[in-house]
C-alpha cells in the first residue's frame, strides 16, 4: 500500500485468526466504498488518494470499488461522479439534492447511512479532513459499527477483514485494528498518507442515483454564511514537492531563519517539528507529523530533527529524505535516505549558498548544471 | 480543528468538568475492561486491536555524506544522484526568474 511504516508480516489477524463467523445479517455486505468529499465545488485530493488505496483493496478481494458522491444537484456534483471513474471507480452512488449544497452533519449522515443500509458495503473509507472526521464519526455511531481513524496503512485479509494500522500510545507505537463483528468496516486516512493514483481518462460507467429522504425543514442546523479562513491557503506544505524543515536542534528562532532561507532559494515550503510550534517559533500550520501535516514531497530536508515516530509518520511518504543531525544515533537516520552527521547551523548557510550558485544565471544551462 | 491536521483546539478537561459541575468517577483498568496493555482495547468495543508494534528501521541505512571541504556542494550532488527530479524542477524554477 503506501510506503508508510508497514505492519509486520505476522499481522494477519482477521476473522480466520479469530475463528469466529460473521453474524448472518452482515454476510450480504460486499464491495469497497470511498466517500468523495466535495466542498464548495472542489473534490478534496484525499478522495482520489483513497480511490487509489481502495482500488488495491478491491482488486485483492475481487470486489467492486464504488465512489460515493453526495452534493447539490448540478454540474459540479455530476462532474465529481464522472471523474471518479478516471480514478478507478467501477460504479458511483450519487445522492444529489440542493439540501446538500452546504455540508451539514445531519443531511450528509442521512444520505450516507441510507446508502449503506440499502447497498451494504463491506468497507467504507473517508478522508481524515475536518469534514470527513465529522461525517465518519456520526455515520459509524448511527450504523453502530467500528471506525478506525487516521490510518497510515490499509490492508485486507482474504476473508475481507480490514486491517487498519494507525499510531497508538501517543504515537510512540503503531497498532493494527479490526472491526470483526460489524459492517461496514470504516476507516479514515489523512491527506497525503496514500499516494495519488494516476488519473486515467475513462468514460462514466454505472451511476446509481439515490434520492435524499430529507427536507430542509427537517434539518435543525442552517448555514447562514460561509467565512473562509484567510490563513488556510497560506501554506501548501502537504502538497509541496520540496520541503525543508527544522527541529529543536536549531536552538533558536533566529537559526530557524536558515531553514526559511534555504526553502526560499529552492522554492520549497518550510516546516518544523512540534516543539517549535509549542515554543511559538513557528505557526501551527507548518507542523509536520502525526498532529501536523502529512507530506509526500520529492525531497525532504530535515535539519536538527531527531526523527521521533510522531514526526516520522508524517514524512515517510517522501521520495528522498535528507537528515542533518549532530548525533549519529538519532532515530531519523533509521528512515532517512541520506544522512549528514554535522552541525545544521553551519551546514544550512553553505547549502543555501551552493544551491543559489547552481541556480544563478550562469548555471541555468541545464546541460551545464547537470554536468556540474 | 485545523484542516489536514488532527489538532483539535478545546478547553482544558479539568476546567470543562469543573464548569459543568460534573461528577468525576475514577476508573481502574479492571473496571474499564482493559484486557492487557498489549491489546489496549476495551471489552465490548466495536473495534479490536490485534497487534501493537514499533516501527522498524529502513532495511537500507541512510547513506552518509562524508564531511568534505565543500559539504554543501557534495550534498547537492548526492541528492541529485539519488533523486534527479528536483534538479529538473529547480532548473525550471530558476529559468522563470
Ligand atoms: C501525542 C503526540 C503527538 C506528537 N505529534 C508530533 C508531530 O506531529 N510532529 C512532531 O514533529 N512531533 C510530534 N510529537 C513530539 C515528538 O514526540 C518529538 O518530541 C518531537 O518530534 C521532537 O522534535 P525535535 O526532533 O525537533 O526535537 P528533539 O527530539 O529534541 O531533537 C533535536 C535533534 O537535533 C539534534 N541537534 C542538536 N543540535 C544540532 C545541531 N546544531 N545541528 C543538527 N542537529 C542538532 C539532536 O541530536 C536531536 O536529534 C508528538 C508527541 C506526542 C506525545
Amino acid at each position: 500500500m503506501s510506503n508508510v511504516i508497514k505492519a509486520p508480516a505476522s499481522a494477519a489477524g482477521g476473522r480466520a485468526a479469530a475463528k469466529k463467523e460473521l453474524p448472518e445479517r452482515f454476510k450480504a455486505y460486499k464491495h469497497i466504498w470511498v466517500f468523495i468529499e466535495q466542498e464548495r465545488g472542489q473534490v478534496h485530493p484525499v478522495s482520489w488518494e483513497l480511490m487509489g488505496a481502495g482500488r488495491k483493496l478491491a482488486d485483492k478481494l475481487k470486489v467492486d470499488l464504488a465512489a460515493v458522491v453526495i452534493g447539490p444537484e448540478g454540474e459540479t456534483t455530476r462532474t465529481a461522479a464522472v471523474e471518479s471513474f478516471c480514478y478507478g471507480a467501477d460504479l458511483v452512488y450519487l445522492v444529489a439534492d440542493d439540501v446538500l449544497s452546504e455540508y451539514r452533519n445531519e443531511s450528509y449522515t442521512k444520505a450516507m447511512t441510507d446508502l449503506v443500509n440499502i447497498y451494504k458495503p463491506e468497507i467504507l473509507l473517508l478522508g481524515a479532513t475536518t469534514l470527513g472526521r465529522d461525517l465518519a464519526g456520526s455515520v459509524a455511531t448511527t450504523l453502530l459499527t467500528g471506525l478506525t481513524a487516521d490510518c497510515t496503512e490499509l490492508d485486507v485479509d482474504a476473508d475481507g477483514s480490514l486491517a487498519a494500522t494507525r499510531p497508538t500510545f501517543g504515537g510512540s507505537l503503531l497498532c493494527t485494528i479490526y472491526t470483526l463483528n460489524y459492517r461496514p468496516q470504516m476507516a479514515t486516512v489523512r491527506p497525503r498518507v496514500m499516494p495519488m493514483p494516476e488519473r486515467v481518462a475513462r468514460d462514466a460507467a454505472r451511476i446509481i442515483t439515490h434520492p435524499l429522504a430529507l427536507f430542509e425543514d427537517d434539518i435543525v442546523t442552517k448555514v447562514l454564511s460561509f467565512i473562509p479562513d484567510r490563513d488556510s491557503e497560506k501554506s501548501n506544505l502537504a502538497y509541496a514537492d520540496l520541503v525543508v524543515a527544522g527541529g529543536l536542534g536549531l536552538g533558536s528562532p533566529e537559526n530557524f531563519q536558515l531553514v526559511r532561507q534555504l526553502a526560499a532559494v529552492i522554492g520549497a515550503e518550510y516546516g518544523c517539528s512540534r516543539p517549535l510550534v509549542q515554543k511559538g517559533w513557528v505557526t501551527s500550520d507548518r507542523q509536520i507529523g502525526q498532529t501536523g501535516k502529512t507530506i509526500r514531497p520529492k525531497l525532504y530536508i530535515a535539519a536538527g530533527v531527531s526523527g521521533a515516530i510522531q514526526h516520522r509518520v508524517g514524512v515517510e511518504g517522501a521520495d528522498l529524505i535528507v537528515a542533518i543531525n549532530t548525533d549519529k544515533n538519532a532515530p531519523i537516520f533509521d528512515f532517512a535516505h541520506i544522512g549528514i552527521v554535522t552541525d545544521a547551523i553551519l551546514l544550512l548557510p553553505t547549502l543555501t549558498a551552493a544551491f543559489r550558485a547552481r541556480l544563478s544565471p550562469h548555471s541555468r544551462d541545464p546541460k551545464r548544471a547537470s554536468a556540474q | 480543528m485545523l484542516d489536514t491536521t488532527i489538532h483539535v483546539r478545546r478547553g482544558v478537561m479539568a476546567y470543562i468538568l469543573c464548569a459543568a459541575r460534573a461528577l468525576v468517577l475514577k476508573w481502574s483498568t479492571l473496571k474499564a475492561g482493559v484486557q492487557g496493555t498489549s491489546k489496549c482495547g476495551l471489552r465490548g468495543s466495536l473495534t479490536i486491536v490485534k497487534h501493537v508494534f514499533a516501527p522498524s528501521p529502513r532495511a537500507a541505512k541512510a547513506a552518509p555524506v562524508k564531511a568534505a571541504e565543500q559539504l554543501g556542494e557534495a550534498l547537492i550532488k548526492t541528492i541529485f544522484k539519488r533523486q534527479p527530479k528536483p534538479q529538473t524542477d529547480l532548473l525550471a524554477l530558476a529559468c522563470r526568474f
